[in-house]
């Protein structure tokens, strides 16, 4: 069964 | 290792040293040592990070992401390869010398 695909972003956090 | 700015489906591409790692939820987050900033990768960004653990070709980690997940070469290598320039920006990840 393959899995939805979703576009990999990098997201940088404030912390 | 190689330092030049653009990854194409031919390099070899692996992890960089000296960042933290953790999974939370579904994704995985991470704080680079030496900038000092924490990145969320997300649940399929996580996922390409672990195959990054040794060298791997771009076009095989594409051909392992396309067996896996419904989406098409063309659309995965588009993504993949934006994906890998930004981690590659950030230092995160390195070309490596073909294994």
């Amino acid at each position: 069964m393959k899995r939805i695909w979703r576009q990999p972003i990098l997201e940088v956090l404030d912390i | 290792m190689i330092t030049k700015q653009n990854i194409s489906l031919s390099d070899y591409v692996v992890q960089s040293e000296g960042n933290i790692v953790s999974d939370m939820g579904s994704e995985k987050v991470m704080l680079s040592i030496h900038n000092g900033k924490y990145y969320n990768l997300g649940e399929i960004g996580g996922g390409i990070w672990d195959l990054m653990k040794e060298p791997i070709q771009v076009e095989k980690m594409v051909s392992t992401l396309t067996s896996s997940y419904l989406v098409e070469k063309q659309e995965c290598e588009e993504h993949v390869l934006s994906f890998l320039t930004h981690l590659l920006e950030e230092q995160l990840i390195q070309i490596a010398s073909k294994e």
